[in-house]
């Protein structure tokens, strides 16, 4: 409502103003109307005004607009023509007549009208600009692409309309011609390589241009030209072609002397990728050829850290992760005293900073979990637990102590290492509560029952942290089977081995707690632990034979749905027999409905069944 | 004695028949995975099985011949179901049928074939049906302008539309998205297609379109169309005889008297409704209800109508759900203005004591169309960009479940209306 009021106070004002003779009054009253939308009362003012000067640019220009915009293109054809026969040569009025008369549906005498004027200035170079333009506007893109070609043909500068090209071939997904405009204007006009390489890096974000990409720039022979090679690089990592950008850039390194940089910048890349094989030969290529580089301390910490991860990653294929207990090997140690050499190196370089506490940790971790040398282990993890205390290493280096103290059967020594992360002030809630339950399982892996059990109250109120869980579950072994506690210390003992990996001692006294008749929770428990024992060694006809011992005891038994799981799982990874694996995990879903392995059963049932039809 | 050997067996293998055992999916709060149980019904339908569809019983639930497959696809789904004898069946017949229940048995004959309007290329948004369609793992094709207007739609017995504009102005998106790769893409996309299709504006073919989907409607067909797609359908039907689309949508201006020429007798569902010709403003027309009139997001629920089985069953096939006041969510068309729905339309979901309306049917020839405003029922405010949202932790969404009652509802068979 106040727009109209405001309309119409501004337009009786113009109307007071108005003065015959007046036409710029007129004209911006016009303009007025034609705001306000009353375009027919506009066209009435702006025809008056044109006709009392048609020479008037300004006139012309807003009644043909005004035409267009009402779809009277006959009267825009009418007074466009009538002007082109005051300016003959004005191509920008040739171009609105085009535009009127495609609109009218007369789009060959409008491509005529272009394509003539053309032919008949074939050296004026803005013309094919000018009504490539026109044709941009009215969405024809086909048309503007040819009227640019034909410009691009004939012009003795044939850059001058490449960008244009490509960005209008670009636009209609024809990716292979876009590409060839751009490499063209690269190698023809080498100081627009930046703002090209941005327009092709913008293009390598649509999948289906990124093969195009390419094979365009392959047969460049890219290595030659570090402009395409960056480029060929950046579309080979959208290609997840990993080998190959590492390759050519090791390729342009050493043809053009580069000093590794570039080589050192895609290794870091790739690391954030996370393809660690890849990364780790371009950091080692760095590090073999250009020693005396100012970077080379950040190329050693990064070539340690992603060997390192390639080798986990190798590790995570030869290890059977699904065994809920494993025995340890020591695979790939010939490669991990390599990662540790790097890390050595990493520790002189930069002696005393965060990256040398954390190479002796990752030292310490290889030792231990990957090459079983405790020894060593130890004595790297003590120089962060003695000399490091402010280090966020520091909790995690006085557990992996307590770690091998304790499967040196050295408890006293354990508990200290776990008192010092307990009582040091600056420990995490997280780091804190962890150290307490692995107290916890040391008072009860040496029989103290009712001090794990008062350790294990103090976390079980944490909810939120990922120990409360299994605490809960060792408390419900603790109150159920105390009362036994002798056979609750053979039970303990058993585990104990278990964790030592000592799994066939461990089995003896697990079968000699099964033989307990009155003591059933604690001898299904120790059942389920058998199984699990006979996983680790691989001996699956005996861990089987448990299971359906267990399996058909079904509700009777607490641990029937998990020896179901694990036969299930036995049959898919240990025997390889889908089929079967199929139809225990089905059996899961049938009789445990409210089993807690249900959702990982059907996930592995979709999984199978893809994989066998 | 042949023929007393006869009946007798006659009557044995009768028997036999009437004694097997049914599975009950049932369809109320004690169910674990509402949206996978219309993936087991389509299923058991797919595989020449038997299903009854329980109106009102249960939250609607499902009855289904006794079959060790179907139960293996509940457990492996985790679907809750019952495995009834012959005798509770004829209970649970008998309840349901009764003249004092407001239940009905709807029975169930064959899985509809389904088609779903996809446009080729990226979409920086997702469609809630296709997304539940996957999760219910319930098959369907995508079909798209092409394939429509060369009559592929005479395939297929149901028709999902979803954040499609049929008007020709690309979402109306050119304010926020003009430079936008994917707007770019699309706009080519769409004008190559026009151009390989004979056309020579994006707007004539979408009404081409409309119209073809309008003529599949009234020979039989079903179209559920949920978000823009709703309202702009309308508008191109309505605006069979201008030109709405401004400039940079199509090259030209837009018919200046545009809103006088509209036809609503062309329409579907609305009438009297007026366009917002501005190009700049992400609104189609006055149909689509605005934030600001929601107010508070906090309270945005609408209430599902409450039919006579017996006397209504399409609409009350339609709203079967184990709640009946659901979160609202808001989509480019969110709700409908209830002044602007055509009197023949029934109003099956609104937000109460408001003009504003969520959920609607009707018919048109020998088919029916269903428009349910919004984009995703578990995602208040789906922004284009934002990721899919995970079904798994939606298993028993009411919202979602409006749009499974739509794809189950063409696998019914018809039924004389009561008088």
């Amino acid at each position: 409502m106040i727009r109209i009021i405001f309309i119409s106070f501004f337009v009786n004002t113009l109307l007071l103003i108005a003065q015959p003779g007046n036409l710029q009054n007129k004209f911006l009253l016009a303009q007025s109307y034609e705001q306000s939308g009353d375009l027919n009362r506009a066209i009435e003012i702006y025809e008056e005004v044109y006709n009392a000067q048609p020479a008037n640019y300004q006139f012309f220009f807003a009644l043909n607009k005004i035409y267009i915009q009402n779809k009277n293109y006959d009267k825009a054809i009418f007074i466009t023509e009538q002007r082109l026969q005051l300016t003959p040569g004005d191509y920008n009025l040739i171009g609105m007549l085009g535009v009127a008369l495609y609109l009218k549906g007369d789009e060959a005498k409008a491509f005529k009208l272009w394509d003539e004027t053309i032919n008949q200035n074939q050296d004026n170079q803005n013309l094919y600009r000018t009504f490539a333009n026109y044709s941009i506007e009215l969405r024809l893109f086909d048309k503007a692409i040819e009227i640019l070609n034909k410009g691009k043909n004939r012009s003795q500068i044939k850059t001058i309309y490449s960008y244009d090209l490509a960005n209008l071939y670009t636009m209609r997904m024809q990716y292979g011609d876009a590409i060839k405009e751009y490499l063209f204007l690269i190698d023809n006009d080498p100081n627009q390589a930046k703002s090209i390489e941005s327009r092709i890096l913008q293009m390598l974000s649509r999948p289906d241009a990124v093969p195009i990409v390419i094979s365009a720039l392959e047969e460049k022979n890219s290595a030659q030209n570090p402009n395409y090679a960056m480029l060929l690089t950046s579309a080979y990592l959208e290609n997840s072609s990993f080998e190959k950008a590492v390759k050519i850039n090791i390729e342009l390194d050493k043809k053009n002397n580069l000093k590794g940089i570039e080589v050192f910048n895609l290794a870091q890349r790739l690391y954030y990728l996370r393809q660690y094989s890849q990364a780790s030969i371009a950091y080692e290529y760095v590090l073999k050829n250009y020693s005396d580089a100012p970077f080379i301390p950040q190329i050693k910490l990064g070539f340690a850290k992603t060997f390192e991860a390639a080798l986990e990653e190798k590790v995570a294929n030869v290890l059977q992760l699904w065994k809920p207990l494993r025995k340890s090997e020591i695979v790939f140690a010939s490669e991990y005293e390599k990662s540790i050499i790097a890390y050595e190196d990493i520790i002189k370089s930069f002696n005393n900073n965060e990256a040398a506490i954390e190479a002796y940790f990752r030292i310490g971790q290889i030792f231990e979990l990957r090459l079983k040398n405790y020894e060593k282990a130890k004595t790297n993890y003590k120089v962060i637990a003695e000399r490091y205390k402010l280090s966020s290493f520091y909790s995690s280096a006085n557990e992996a102590l307590a770690r091998i103290s304790l499967s040196e059967n050295n408890f006293i020594e354990a508990e200290e290492y776990l008192n010092e992360i307990i009582n040091f002030p600056r420990t995490s809630p997280d780091s804190r509560n962890l150290a307490k339950f692995r107290k916890a399982e040391l008072k009860y892996f040496s029989g103290k029952f009712d001090e794990a059990k008062n350790i294990l109250v103090e976390i079980m109120g944490a909810f939120k942290d990922n120990i409360a869980n299994d605490a809960i579950e060792l408390s419900i072994l603790l109150n159920t089977s105390i009362n036994d506690s002798s056979l609750l210390i053979k039970f303990a003992s058993a585990e104990y081995l278990a964790f030592k990996e000592n799994f066939t001692e461990a089995i003896i006294l697990l079968e000699e707690i099964e033989k307990v008749e009155d003591a059933i929770f604690l001898a299904n428990q120790a059942s389920i632990t058998k199984m699990e024992c006979f996983i680790a060694l691989s001996n699956y006809t005996m861990a089987l034979q448990i299971g359906e011992k267990l399996i058909q005891q079904e509700n009777l038994n607490l641990f029937a749905d998990k020896a179901l799981f694990l036969s299930a799982q036995i049959y898919q990874f240990g025997i390889s027999s889908d089929k079967k694996a199929k139809e225990l995990y089905e059996q899961l879903l049938i009789k445990h409905p409210g089993s807690l392995y249900l959702d990982k059963a059907r996930e592995e049932i979709n999984y199978l069944r893809n994989k066998l039809s | 004695m042949k023929k007393i050997f006869l009946f007798i067996f006659a009557i044995l293998f009768s028997l036999e028949i009437i004694a097997q055992d049914k599975i009950l999916i049932p369809m109320d709060l004690r169910q674990t995975d509402h949206l996978k149980s219309y993936g087991i019904t389509f299923h058991a339908l797919e595989n020449g099985l038997k299903a009854d569809w329980l109106l009102n019983y249960r939250g609607g639930s499902f009855l289904i011949d006794y079959s060790p497959q179907v139960i293996s696809e509940c457990r492996i789904e985790g679907v809750y179901f019952q495995e009834i004898s012959a005798s509770t069946a004829a209970e649970i017949y008998s309840i349901v049928q009764s003249e004092d229940e407001n239940m009905e048995l709807m029975r169930l004959e064959k899985a509809p074939k389904i088609a779903v309007f996809v446009p080729p290329g990226f979409q920086p948004w997702d469609d809630a049906v296709t997304l539940v369609l996957e999760y219910a793992k319930i098959p369907y094709d995508k079909v798209f302008n092409e394939e429509i207007l060369r009559g592929d739609l005479e395939k297929y017995d149901w028709l999902h539309l979803h954040h499609e504009d049929f008007t020709g102005q690309y979402g109306k998106f050119y304010a926020s998205f003009s430079n936008a790769p994917w707007y770019i893409e699309q706009q080519i996309r769409y004008e190559n297609e026009a151009k390989k299709l004979g056309f020579r504006k994006v707007s004539d073919m979408m009404l081409a379109v409309s119209t073809t989907i309008k003529n599949f409607i009234g020979q039989g067909g079903f179209m559920f169309a949920m978000c823009s797609a709703t309202d702009s359908y309308d508008i191109a039907l309505a605006a069979h005889n201008t030109d709405i689309c401004e400039k940079m949508f199509d090259g030209d201006a837009a018919d200046p008297n545009a809103q006088s020429k509209l036809d609503y007798q062309n329409t579907l569902a609305f009438e009297k409704f007026k366009l917002e010709t501005n190009p700049f403003i992400y609104e189609y027309s006055d149909i689509d209800i605005q934030p600001m009139e929601i107010l508070n997001p906090e309270n945005d629920y609408f209430t599902l109508f409450d039919f006579s089985a017996k006397y209504d069953p399409v609409p009350t096939m339609l709203t079967q759900n184990h709640a009946n006041v659901i979160r609202g969510f808001m989509g480019q068309t969110t709700m409908f203005r209830r002044g602007l729905i055509k009197n023949s339309i029934i109003i099956m979901g609104e937000r109460q004591g408001s003009d504003q309306i969520k959920y609607i049917h009707g018919n048109f020839g020998r088919g029916t169309f269903t428009f349910y405003g919004g984009h995703d029922p578990e995602d208040y405010q789906h922004a284009v960009g934002d990721p899919p949202t995970e079904l798994t932790i939606y298993k028993n969404s009411p919202g979602y479940r409006l749009i499974l009652n739509n794809i189950l509802f063409p696998a019914a068979k018809k039924k004389k209306q009561k008088t």
